[in-house]
């Protein structure tokens, strides 16, 4: 057909709207693809190196050691394996942790190097050897002995190397881990035994029950509540949520954005369609010619995207992998992921534009001809407005608001849309400085942790005694994990504060505000709970909500601790302290500094600001493109006023003023919305991330990050203000004179 | 004079190809004259309209309104030339469909220095009743009034009318006319009409007809009939 012609010569004459909407496209399908993709192939990875490798299922310490390993493994068809740790202090304070291999469970992976062969040759974890410029063959001496680095391992219970599995927050600066041969682990030190099992039947408790007949458990971690293990498993839930959620919506906004235009397209080419109708073209090859713009659209912008995202695919896979320590085992392109990526435009805009493009053929060649039935219909809002009492300025402007309701839904959902993308990185990093201020300034002020790796009896000279377990509890007919601490009830290290602010007591039993939350505790309330370690059951009464978000705890006097879990009286596990302690290091299971964490913090930082920097790229992008779009469409839909403001004397200003000022009206509008929006969104985003995790992070966003995220979106509006200031000088004043209008 | 125009001369270049659309024009009008202005489509007549209200340049010669030459105004004081002194009325009536009656009219009120009341103009264009409707609530005729309203409402010396019957019956057109006389004659407004239908030509005191860019004639009307006694 001869009318092809026209698509090309429509879309270059309004360039900027189809570049625009391509933009979308390309945006949407570059992250479904990317992100599904990659993060199938981390999930696979994953998935592979936990199996072959034989992830444990959880590890214990035990007062004395298990001398009767195969008994047991017999017994409870189950794998344990004795290990041993050494925390090694660098001459620059870091902690490099050595492990001695393991050949039955948490086997280590080689990531680049060889594996261990001979005595003196150790591997070490990729991001901690960067961090300390330590390459592959470097030397290093550990304790006087001298050892080889062979290569870069990972193994799966460090897959995120924390220097304790209740951290939230990795630090390749001052901590790493290592593995050395099992017999070599005794040159370095005594170091600190403890036990990996993985079970293939249901029996856990009884296994548990078993090792605490003669012995006594002082700590046992399942598998989901380890950091070091779980911790990427949210991270992958957060990768799949992005790669599902945000293309979807980004393909909705272009789905509205192709509607408004083509739908201005059609009323602007209403007489062309009346005139081809007239001489006898069908509705079929009408809308045959219309249903091109959205595939041309489609077919660039899903193809471009689809490129770019599968281009990304390995360095996203690099970051991940590189994030954690993860080996790269297998990269497979998904080819379901590419074909959805390119058929995903499609199936949003094709039908969309259909009913868009059907509706408008409805009408007779002559209705076409005669610029349609709808050209200068007054909607209901405009008809019920009384604005009498305004200014002229004020009137034009909300008529001119009214008056094409999905233009300004379109407005209003691409700034809330943009602003919204704007907002998750600011948010996220929000909630994490709440996170790390919440807990380390307001409410743990001790400086120094030190964890026994069996129960102390006895008074302490310096600091605080505290103790530790993790409870089981059915809520809800559900097994839910947390932690109870014992805590001194004259403690000065920990401080909780209720929701006036009024501090608490350490006289009762206290729980987080987030525990309550996510279980609907109320106070008065009791609590029947189970120790996982010996498997001792009693009740707690809730007495006071602490406003803590971080994690689903429960405090309690150490004393009462004690004697419900049947511990020694003045028993205890960790002492706080606001100043370092000289604890001998073969006493301790851990010893965690506050700076440590901070520190940390600040390292994580770094590729946050990155990530925060590329989102609001992105935003400022889509919102660009939106509100340069909807601005053009008012000024195309303006044309015939703006000539006509010219021809009665109109000045340049005062018609910017008429024509675009109101928009700003939509977009502080999209703007406010976006706000609660998004908080919403990342609490049920940091929900799902951490629903079988041992944490919760609260849902934040600051008075700055609002202010700043409100300048950039209005920033984005004036550029895109300026962009289409010229458009309008550009109307010639003739325009209103050929007109032929009402 | 009011109006002088010098031997104004205005091509249009289209790529490679140069049409003349007036060529060493001249004309003089007095203040409070109605001058219509003949010519088939294509002689120029709207060029020329154009080029009075100052929305067009010249190529050559001198425009001078009132005093001013306005072909050597710079854009912004063209701009103030037309938000001062310059009335348009448009055969399409070029009205915001979106605004009512007393809005279409409040466009052209809300940059005037000082304007008519709105209320006196809605009455005097018998629209009174009308203004809170929409335009396409309108017939054609009230639609122009509601045209006509806008351009006198700031009190401009000059109204220029294109085609103002044009979209017209006999009747709405002979009311229009009617009405622009009678703003002739009660604001002492120079008005200049150019129209296709030589009938009309008979209510101005100056008739200028044009053919293909140029003058053909120039007459005053000695004889001026009233709006309600023409006939076509």
């Amino acid at each position: 057909m001869v009318i092809k012609k026209m698509i090309k010569r429509t879309i270059l004459e309004y360039k900027a709207q189809y570049i625009g909407s391509i933009i979308l496209i390309i945006i949407s399908c570059m992250l479904y693809s990317s992100f599904n993709i990659a993060m199938t192939d981390v999930q696979n990875n994953l998935n592979t190196f936990r199996i072959n490798n034989k992830l444990e299922d959880a590890s214990f310490i035990i007062q004395n050691p298990i001398t009767n390993i195969n008994e047991l493994e017999k017994k409870y068809d189950l794998t344990l394996e004795e290990r041993k740790s050494i925390d090694y202090i660098n001459e620059d304070k870091s902690v490099l942790r050595i492990l001695s291999s393991t050949y039955k469970i948490d086997k280590y992976a080689v990531i680049s190097g060889k594996p261990i062969t001979g005595e003196n040759e150790i591997l070490i974890d990729e991001a901690y050897a960067s961090a300390h410029s330590l390459a592959i063959n470097t030397k290093l001496n550990i304790n006087n002995t001298v050892f080889k680095i062979v290569g870069y391992m990972s193994t799966p219970d460090y897959v995120y190397p924390l220097k304790s599995e209740s951290d939230m927050l990795k630090n390749p600066k001052n901590f790493g881990v290592a593995v050395v041969p099992k017999n070599d682990i005794y040159k370095v030190g005594k170091g600190l035994t403890f036990y990996s099992v993985k079970f293939n039947k249901n029996n856990i408790s009884e296994f548990k029950s078993d090792l605490s007949i003669d012995n006594i458990l002082i700590q046992w971690t399942n598998k989901k509540d380890n950091n070091r293990i779980s911790f990427i498993d949210g991270d992958m839930k957060g990768g799949v949520m992005i790669g599902k959620v945000l293309p979807i919506a980004i393909l909705i906004l272009t789905c509205i954005l192709i509607s408004v235009v083509l739908s201005r397209l059609l009323k602007r080419e209403y007489l062309e369609i009346g005139t081809l109708y007239a001489m006898g073209y069908t509705k079929g090859e009408l809308v045959w010619h219309y249903l091109k713009y959205p595939i041309i659209i489609s077919i660039i912008g899903s193809a471009l995207g689809t490129v770019i995202g599968s281009l990304l695919v390995k360095p996203l896979l690099s970051v991940v992998t590189g994030y954690y320590n993860l080996p790269l085992l297998i990269v497979n392109f998904d080819i379901k992921y590419t074909i959805i990526s390119l058929i995903l435009p499609f199936i949003f805009l094709i039908p969309v534009t259909y009913i868009v493009i059907r509706k408008a053929l409805k009408l007779s060649p002559l209705q076409l001809m005669r610029g349609g039935n709808n050209k200068t219909k007054v909607n209901f809002i405009e008809r019920k407005l009384n604005l009498d009492r305004f200014n002229f300025n004020t009137k034009f402007k909300i008529r001119e608001l009214c008056r094409s309701l999905p233009r300004a839904a379109l407005m209003i959902l691409g700034v809330a849309f943009a602003s919204m993308l704007l907002l998750i990185g600011f948010a996220t990093k929000d909630s994490m400085d709440y996170m790390v201020t919440n807990s380390y300034s307001d409410i743990y002020k001790y400086n120094y942790e030190y964890t026994f790796n069996s129960l102390q009896v006895g008074e302490v000279a310096k600091g605080e005694k505290r103790s530790l377990s993790s409870f089981i509890s059915k809520i809800n007919n559900k097994d839910e994990d947390f932690i109870i601490y014992g805590v001194q009830k004259n403690s000065k290290l920990i401080s909780l504060v209720n929701k006036n602010n009024d501090v608490i007591g350490f006289d009762k039993v206290i729980i987080t505000k987030s525990m309550s939350d996510r279980y609907n505790i109320r106070v008065g309330q009791s609590i029947k709970v189970k120790n996982k370690l010996n498997s001792k059951e009693f009740t707690v009464k809730v007495g006071e909500i602490a406003k803590v978000y971080t994690g689903n705890i429960i405090y309690m006097p150490l004393s009462e601790f004690n004697k419900s879990n049947g511990y020694p009286e003045n028993s205890y596990l960790q002492i706080d302290s606001a100043y370092k302690l000289n604890i001998p290091r073969d006493k301790l299971i851990s010893e965690a500094s506050k700076q440590d964490i901070i520190d940390g913090y600040n390292t994580m930082l770094m590729p946050m600001k990155y990530m925060i920097g590329g989102i609001s790229v992105m935003a400022f992008i889509i919102g660009l493109i939106v509100i340069y779009v909807v601005t053009s469409l008012v000024i195309e839909e303006n044309k015939a006023n703006i000539s006509m403001f010219k021809i009665l004397g109109y000045e340049k200003k005062e018609i910017y003023s008429l024509i675009f000022s109101n928009n700003i009206i939509l977009v502080i509008f999209g703007y406010i919305i976006s706000v609660p929006l998004i908080i919403m969104s990342v609490a049920s985003f940091f929900n799902a991330m951490t629903k079988d995790m041992n944490i919760t992070i609260p849902a934040k966003l600051s008075t700055s990050s609002v202010i700043i995220s409100f300048v950039i979106i209005i920033i984005t509006y004036e550029i895109s203000k300026s962009l289409n200031k010229s458009k309008v000088m550009k109307i010639s004043m003739a325009d209103s004179l050929k007109e032929k209008r009402e | 004079m009011f109006i002088e125009i010098r031997n104004v001369n205005k091509a249009y270049n289209t790529g490679k190809i140069s049409l003349d659309a007036l060529k060493n024009v001249n004309l003089t009008m007095n203040e409070g004259e109605i001058g219509v202005i003949l010519g088939p489509s294509g002689s120029g007549k709207s060029t020329l309209l154009n080029i009075i209200g100052g929305i067009d340049h010249i190529g050559s010669g001198n425009v001078i309104v009132d005093g001013v030459d306005i072909a050597n105004l710079n854009d912004n004081r063209l701009t103030l030339y037309r938000r001062n002194s310059v009335g348009f009325i448009f055969q399409f009536y070029n009205l915001v469909p979106n605004l009512t009656v007393y809005e279409n009219v409040e466009v052209a009120a809300n940059i005037s220095k000082n304007p008519i009341d709105m209320d006196e103009v809605l009455e005097s264009v018998g629209l009174s009743e009308f203004k809170n409707r929409f335009p396409r609530e309108l017939s054609g005729g009230q639609q122009q009034r509601v045209s006509i309203a806008r351009a006198i409402v700031k009190k401009p010396k000059l109204l220029l009318c294109d085609e103002p019957t044009g979209a017209l019956d006999y009747t709405a057109a002979k009311e229009i006319l009617k009405l622009i006389t009678e703003v002739n004659k009660k604001f002492a407004t120079t008005v200049i009409i150019i129209t296709h239908n030589t009938a009309i030509s008979r209510i101005a005191n100056r008739i200028i007809k044009l053919r293909s860019g140029e003058i053909s004639e120039n007459v005053v009307n000695e004889n001026v009939l009233s709006a309600e006694r023409i006939e076509w």
